[in-house]
């Protein structure tokens, strides 16, 4: 009997960032050459033992699952059975001489099992082709949070439907920007499926430690994709608005007395380094303030914001500190 | 970057920099009438000290206080709290010294005069990283208080420091302040 294949999508992104958790998907193609013949062969005798070559199940959304498969020949049409117990199938839909359907509103996060019989003036064939079994197309609705500062390190939620476990996470920011040694500045890790309707992570906004370049202050564009481990993935866009983490405004560490605190010390630091881009001599990336590789104008504004101020225990105070 | 955040926040920038003096807004006229006593009149080498001229007229409760930078080598910037009784004055504006800008070099200031009695002070060259040599005594920045009521209090620098052109800069060790004492009649 010929094999039926299911595979997620033909158009499976494979990125190839930092930060990136998805390893590269492989496509799976349509059946050989052979199984085509071999059907053909059985249905000139009649028998129409099984009419379809190849099934595929691809280009699935929430709720849906689309399909196509190879033409046979002497086959006018096309029957589309599935349920959500192997065999035993509740639905059934003719789809005429198409060899592509989608099937909708399906359950999330159940199994659905499909199999499909080709027809003719002769009759239907005997027996189903083989059979493929999934859920439906991941679903990502919505990410929290969208907003960071700087230096956090929190939790990612991904909310949707169909998450399976052991489902890959591809969190790649356009544009992203990295250190001068190439490393990202946004990272994802530890990536875990909560349940079918959300996916966690540690989401980690550098710097961590002084001497790093922060990630840059602004609004991203992030490309988010839920892969299942049967290569279904669903795919998503958010804005991650990057804040300035004002912690960085303390950037003298010369002197214990006045750490927790952005005063003049910090202005002088800031100041040497005014005008020099990242690598330069006088370059201080913690003076940096909002990662964007110089150190201007910006960044002493983000400091003057914040002048006077220091750290009370639980934020920074926006008046002059005793 | 965003090139208009780049220059809305330059405008901010140039707005704090370049006005030459700024502060609270003036409060009405009091009765009371201002004078300063240093600390030290003559402190010598490797000094900060304080002079104060009242104000005259109406506005002989103004003290303008006149911080000096007294013989000392490679200065890139300075950083202190000038700490009073609030009960006794108030901040009413500061004013551009000469010590940093000599040479015409560009320079930042930045002042935080959100807490009565205190007012947090940073000054800072931001070309060239090079500091400068003032040989016998020159003006750091004026800051101007308004007394507000009769008494004395005291004028003292805290965590003050003046930082030199290393990289990053580091206080100079060895440098004294000298306040002095506010006095309103």
């Amino acid at each position: 009997m010929p094999q039926i294949i299911r595979y997620g999508s033909d158009t499976v992104p494979v990125r190839t960032g930092k930060g990136v958790l998805a390893s590269s998907l492989p496509k799976q193609g349509w059946g050989t050459r052979g199984d085509l013949l071999m059907q053909l062969q059985r249905f000139a005798c009649a028998t129409i033992s099984l009419v379809v070559g190849l099934l595929l199940a691809g280009s699935i959304s929430a709720g849906t699952i689309s399909l196509r498969w190879d033409s046979l020949g002497g086959a006018t049409g096309y029957r589309v059975h599935y349920g959500t117990a192997s065999g035993a199938y509740t639905s059934v839909r003719d789809v005429g001489s198409a060899t592509s359907t989608t099937l909708t509103n399906l359950t999330n996060c159940a199994d659905y099992y499909i199999a499909v019989k080709a027809y003719n003036s002769q009759g239907e064939s005997t027996t189903f082709s083989n059979e493929v079994v999934g859920w439906s197309r991941p679903e990502i609705t919505s990410t929290t949070p969208g907003a960071v500062k700087q230096g956090d390190r929190l939790t990612l939620n991904v909310n949707g439907a169909n998450f399976q476990p052991g489902a890959a996470l591809d969190y790649d920011l356009v544009g992203l920007p990295t250190s001068l040694a190439g490393d990202p500045l946004v990272r994802v890790e530890n990536v875990g499926v909560v349940s079918c309707n959300q996916l966690q992570a540690q989401l980690v906004i550098e710097p961590t430690a002084a001497g790093l370049r922060a990630m840059e202050v602004g609004s991203f564009t992030v490309n988010l994709d839920v892969t299942n481990a049967d290569s279904v993935f669903g795919a998503s866009t958010a804005q991650l608005n990057v804040q300035f983490a004002e912690a960085r405004a303390d950037v003298n560490d010369s002197d214990a007395a006045t750490s927790d605190r952005i005063d003049g010390k910090d202005l002088v630091w800031l100041a040497y380094s005014f005008g020099s881009g990242e690598g330069q001599p006088k370059h201080n990336t913690d003076a940096d303030l909002n990662g964007d590789g110089f150190v201007d104008g910006e960044d002493l504004a983000y400091l003057a914001t914040r002048f006077g101020g220091c750290w009370t225990g639980s934020a920074w105070s926006g008046s002059a500190c005793q | 970057m965003h090139r208009f955040g780049t220059i809305a926040l330059w405008v901010l920038v140039v707005a704090v920099v370049g006005c030459g003096g700024g502060g609270s807004s003036p409060s009405p006229s009091t009765n009371f009438q201002g004078s300063f006593t240093p600390d030290a009149q003559n402190p010598g080498a490797n000094t900060v000290y304080t002079t104060g001229t009242p104000g005259t007229g109406g506005n002989a409760g103004l003290v303008t206080l006149h911080v000096y930078v007294n013989n000392t080598s490679d200065i890139y910037g300075a950083s202190f709290d000038l700490v009073f009784d609030p009960a006794m004055a108030q901040f009413v504006n500061w004013s551009a010294g000469q010590v940093l800008e000599f040479g015409g070099q560009s320079v930042t200031y930045q002042i935080n005069a959100s807490s009565p009695g205190r007012v947090v002070v940073g000054v800072a060259r931001t070309s060239g990283g090079v500091g400068v040599t003032v040989p016998d005594a020159a003006v750091l920045i004026h800051l101007t208080l308004r007394v507000i009521d009769a008494g004395s209090s005291t004028i003292q620098f805290t965590d003050p420091a003046l930082l030199n052109s290393q990289n990053p800069p580091q206080p100079k060790t060895g440098v004294a302040f000298f306040g002095g004492t506010l006095t309103g009649v």
